[in-house]
């Protein structure tokens, strides 16, 4: 024992105390913290806060002005996504085990420090009234501190006294994090919330009476979870039986699913089954034929002439056509053509090269068709502000698919910037030049208000895609920087090798240098997924009702039957910790993304 | 390949690479300029349709909203008004970017301490600035001041310190007379100190003494200062002798005058510039061949020069006209240049007195006998709501992204340094002033920059927390006057204008400080 407390006695010494102005900076920091955290509980627990707000509101907070009957389309929503994120950390689980004594050791740090936290929150704090005058009023009585602090002692004292005993039963690591993930879960069956209840005439109880979370939330979290824990099985499962070709498609899937996800299952689409019988299934087999052909004779000798024209052919038709009143399924499927054009020749070669290659084409057109027919229908939702997005999903919505498109754009522009052609060049770097020049507040007021004037007659976009456009542009040119410097990296023997054997400048573009640019720039890929996901809280200002604008002017007008107005700083502190938690996330994994692809190492 | 700037294959025009490279340019710039002038013309067409023709008369018109701060709270013209956002976004702007550097050097130095605390709740900070969104943060700390009490007719009088939900007020010194005198008096003790500085540096360097530049030069300061403050500054009246002499000659000379002098001048640089070019390709390793960039930027260094002159006599020209229809005999073109010496001449006038700035404490006045009550504006100074909630709100989160910088850039200075810096027996302190933070400085200076940048941007967000700086006025007159386009192109010029100001500054620094490589 007397060994132990001099280590740490030793580390207090050498880390806090070291040197006299060291310690002068110890005791200012422990004093601002201490006080700044006191401040923070004081602020929360105070009897002025109105926290009912928040989880009364939940369901407008998450999907606003969602119809109410298919509300369960949320819940599937997120059950799908936690479905492939289930399969994903079970495929890719490498195994790595946390021994009991370490897991221990953990909850020991945790659990002490919270307990240390129960101790030092205040207990009283001062609040100021409206006339100027200041009183202090409590906030934690003695009975809530020891209802907090028994139970949080009661575990530290336990794991203490379990990692005297060294137990070398180990467990999988992602199994430890899913089974901390119950706690949350099993807890709202336990716990008792502040609950808004009203008497049989309408009026609001007060106090709030002490009741357990509502069934409408803890079962389906509870759902959630085991279909989670399922799914992790169903991985490892996948994994012990070695199937390769999930390598690939459970990132691409993971890449779909948003675009699934919001053009089917969150959006309900209105599907005229004559279009269906029209449009998308000529086109899927017309397509399908056109490839088939395409990947058997590309290599063929007689053709090979023809190749750059046939492309050009097919590029020049998109573009012509893009201007026409015909299904937008067409066009896209004609670009495709143009890319397999480009790039079946390097891959066609060999029989399997062929087969595969073939799937893969029919696989694209019929998910390009599926999802097009979904996102091109009516919504079956109908709500009073028209959109069927609102709260939550309109910031996920923004965020992602601002990343999506903003992606391709900031390629091109990379691409271009980094040309040969001076004039190219000098156009590409103006567009980012002045797209970046501008804050970004300015160009959403330019989607909401101006757009609309440049568009030819009777073609109106919805603000959410005219923000979407502008997202487009902006995102991408910031991206475009980031990329340009990815590009700079790549050797020139890399262009040199790909000209000697042949390759033309796109497939050397495609095939070879952004591989490599993009791998260099995919942490700046996560950092723009946050920074896309900050952004998006800017369209408060213009109108439309994300989280934000719900937490400073939905909830705090809210008159009738509740009174929640001027609790405009509780919903922010809670919108804060919200936008907090999701941003810490993403970062963390991205650090760890970083460090697993060893970049900036040589 | 051969040497493709060998002559012009003629059996081959069509398939040669410099024909094909150019044309596919020229084509690729035609559609773009087809597909804007398209987009362009269906907004006048649709413009047109709605009986709001796009027009710059609102710029002198009277808007009849009044702006809750700035100089010109009541603006006689579209055009005032505009300045007065402008106005308010460069206050927080030049005042924010001083205090992010300041207090993102202090957080990022915390992240390196060895102190266990201060450096976790540096981190901490850092973390949790970080992942909450600007726009949050802002309108967090907006509510937060709103939560104070307001000002009641009971609270009348002078006050020392005071916080309502109208804002914050506190005592400010005031320039008197004389305080413009004041501050160039300033600005030359400072020329002077640092030539002292220098001068010591330059002693230490020759003779090997030590020559504590630091106590010289503060000392010298020091004095200065007391004696500018006691009326010294009043030495600094020559200015305004100089400036009543300039403007008496820029009245005796036409100004067609010095617009020709311009003009001249940029034809002589010009002239001077291309020669240049192709002298530098005549030696070398190219060896007289000049490649498509230098043909360019020949082609565009003549085209502004061209225009420049043109744009001299242009106004001119127009004045002609205006001259040959009106009945005066002789027309000068008017840029207001003596004006504008007469007035640095008065500000700078030697007979100012008294002490350059008074120090002046807030008062809460009760407006015409109405329960209304509010901070007098005469009296200290006052921080409204919308100015605490933007600059707070900017500086926190720029700071932390300073932060980062100066952290990472510190860090970027390899171990070795540090190491045979201390072997010689230098100070930590010493150390980190002579070795470090030079080193670290060039690799900090690009991205702090486009830290500034983005402050200057984010200050676009005190529309949401009623701060009227220039996107919110501009909103205000769009939504009066109905010029959503010519606000637009206001925007962007002004942005890219700052934007521009600050990257060039930044870009001057880099390159005085860059390493010369072989």
């Amino acid at each position: 024992m007397k060994s132990i407390q001099n280590t740490q006695l030793r580390w207090v010494r050498d880390n806090l105390f070291s040197s006299i102005g060291s310690t002068i900076l110890t005791l200012i920091t422990g004093y601002m913290v201490i006080t700044a955290y006191r401040g923070t509980v004081g602020f929360i627990f105070s009897p002025m806060r109105q926290w009912p707000a928040i989880t009364y509101n939940m369901q407008l907070y998450m999907i606003f002005n969602y119809m109410e009957e298919e509300s369960w389309r949320a819940w599937a929503s997120v059950g799908v996504a936690l479905i492939l994120a289930g399969i994903t950390l079970g495929y890719w689980n490498k195994g790595e085990k946390k021994s009991f004594n370490q897991i221990v050791a953990g909850l020991f740090k945790t659990f002490s420090t919270l307990s240390v936290l129960v101790l030092l929150s205040p207990s009283e704090t001062e609040v100021m009234h409206n006339d100027g005058s200041r009183e202090m009023v409590q906030v934690i009585s003695s009975n809530q501190r020891m209802n907090f602090l028994i139970p949080i002692a009661v575990v530290t004292l336990l794991s203490f006294l379990l990692s005297r005993f060294s137990i070398t039963r180990a467990f999988n690591k992602t199994k430890v994090v899913l089974f901390y993930l119950s706690f949350p879960v099993a807890l709202g069956w336990i716990i008792k919330v502040p609950t808004i209840t009203f008497d049989a005439a309408g009026e609001r109880i007060e106090p709030d009476l002490f009741l357990p979370v509502a069934t409408t939330t803890t079962i389906p979290w509870t759902i959630l979870y085991v279909v989670l824990w399922v799914s992790f099985f169903v991985g490892q499962f996948l994994q012990k039986k070695e199937i390769k070709s999930l390598k690939r498609t459970i990132p691409l899937s993971w890449f779909v699913l948003p675009l699934y996800l919001f053009s089917w299952l969150y959006k309900k689409p209105v599907v005229e089954l004559d279009k269906v019988l029209m449009n998308d299934i000529p086109g899927v087999l017309i397509f399908s034929v056109i490839g088939f052909l395409i990947i058997q004779y590309i290599t063929d000798e007689r053709f090979s002439k023809y190749r750059n024209y046939l492309a050009a052919g097919f590029f020049a038709t998109t573009a012509a056509i893009l201007f026409l009143r015909i299904p937008f399924l067409f066009k896209v499927l004609t670009f495709s053509v143009v890319l397999l054009l480009l790039v079946a020749p390097a891959i066609a070669n060999t029989k399997e090269g062929k087969r595969q290659l073939l799937i893969v084409w029919l696989v694209v057109i019929a998910v390009l068709a599926f999802l097009l027919r979904g996102s091109g229908s009516p919504t079956g939702i109908i709500t009073p502000t028209g959109s069927f997005l609102g709260g939550f999903s309109l910031t996920w919505v923004l965020a992602i698919f601002g990343t999506y498109v903003s992606f391709p754009f900031g390629v091109l522009l990379a691409l271009g910037r980094t040309s040969s052609l001076p004039l190219i060049r000098i156009i590409c770097t103006g567009i980012i030049e002045i797209v970046r020049s501008v804050p970004y507040i300015t160009w959403l007021f330019f989607a909401s208000v101006m757009m609309t004037v440049f568009m030819p007659e009777g073609v109106e976009f919805n603000l959410i895609i005219r923000v979407l456009i502008v997202t487009a542009f902006f995102s991408g040119a910031y991206f475009a920087e980031n990329i340009r410097g990815g590009l700079q990296s790549i050797s020139k023997g890399q262009y040199d090798a790909a000209n000697a054997i042949g390759m033309n400048a796109f497939q050397r573009i495609f095939l070879v240098v952004l591989p490599q640019a993009l791998r260099a720039v995919v942490p700046t890929l996560v950092g723009s997924v946050i920074t896309a996901f900050k952004d998006s809280s800017l369209v408060a200002i213009i109108g439309l009702f994300d989280t934000l604008r719900i937490a400073t002017s939905v909830v705090p007008t809210q008159s009738n039957p509740v009174n929640f107005v001027g609790t405009q700083l509780d919903n922010l502190l809670f919108i804060a910790l919200f936008y907090w938690m999701f941003c810490f996330t993403f970062s963390r994994r991205s650090m760890k993304i970083e460090k697993k692809l060893g970049l900036g190492e040589r | 390949m051969l040497n493709k700037f060998s002559g012009l294959n003629i059996k081959n025009f069509w398939w040669d690479v410099r024909f094909l490279k150019w044309s596919g340019q020229f084509i690729f710039l035609i559609l773009l300029i087809t597909g804007f002038l398209y987009i362009f013309n269906t907004g006048v067409r649709n413009l047109e349709a709605t009986n709001l023709p796009f027009s710059w008369g609102w710029l002198g018109d009277t808007p009849g909203v009044s702006i809750s701060e700035g100089f010109a709270p009541l603006p006689n013209s579209g055009r005032q008004m505009l300045q007065v956002g402008m106005y308010n976004m460069l206050r927080i702007t030049l005042t924010g970017v001083v205090a992010a550097t300041f207090l993102g050097t202090i957080l990022g130095i915390a992240r390196l301490s060895k102190n266990w605390i201060v450096e976790k709740a540096a981190t901490g900070l850092l973390e949790i600035v970080r992942n909450i969104p600007l726009l949050v943060q802002m309108l967090f700390f907006q509510y937060f001041i709103l939560t104070y009490p307001p000002l009641r007719v009971a609270d009348r009088g002078d006050i020392t310190v005071h916080v309502s939900s109208k804002g914050i007020a506190y005592p400010w010194p005031h320039p008197q007379e004389g305080s413009w005198l004041f501050a160039s008096f300033v600005i030359l003790s400072l020329l002077i100190s640092r030539r002292i500085f220098k001068w010591r540096i330059k002693i230490l360097e020759e003779e090997g003494k030590e020559p504590y530049p630091f106590r010289w030069s503060l000392t010298v300061l020091g004095a200065l200062l007391l004696i500018g403050w006691s009326g010294g500054y009043k030495a600094m009246g020559v200015i305004g002798i100089v400036s009543t002499l300039l403007s008496q000659l820029f009245e005796a000379v036409p100004a067609i005058a010095y617009q020709s002098l311009f003009a001249i001048f940029s034809l002589f640089y010009g002239y001077k510039y291309i020669r240049r070019q192709i002298s530098k390709s005549n030696t070398g390793e190219l060896g007289g061949i000049l490649s498509d960039e230098d043909y360019f930027r020949m082609a565009v260094a003549g085209f502004l020069v061209i225009a420049i002159a043109v744009l001299m006599f242009l106004p001119f020209g127009l004045k002609i006209g205006e001259f040959l229809e009106g009945d005066e005999i002789f027309y000068k073109a008017d840029w207001g240049v003596p004006q504008y010496f007469t007035g640095i001449a008065n500000k700078f006038d030697m007979s100012f007195s008294g002490d350059p700035y008074e120090l002046s404490y807030p008062k809460i006045i009760q407006v015409r006998d109405t329960k209304f009550t509010r901070y007098s504006k005469d009296h200290g100074k006052v921080t409204t709501v919308g100015y605490f909630a933007t600059w707070l709100g900017v500086v926190l989160y720029t700071s932390i992204f300073i932060s980062e910088v100066v952290r990472s850039g510190i860090m970027a200075v390899s171990k070795g340094q540090s190491d045979a810096g201390l072997s010689l027996g230098m100070r930590p302190r010493s150390l980190l002033r002579l070795v470090i933070l030079p080193q670290a400085f060039r690799v900090m200076l690009p991205p702090m920059g486009n830290q500034y940048l983005n402050l200057a941007k984010n200050t676009s967000l005190g529309i949401a927390v009623a701060y009227p700086e220039i996107v919110a006025v501009g909103q205000t007159l769009y939504n009066q006057e109905g010029q959503t386009m010519a606000v637009f192109v206001i925007w962007m010029g002004f942005y890219s204008f700052v934007s521009l100001f600050i990257s060039g500054i930044i870009n001057y620094y880099n390159r005085r400080f860059e390493l010369v490589e072989r």
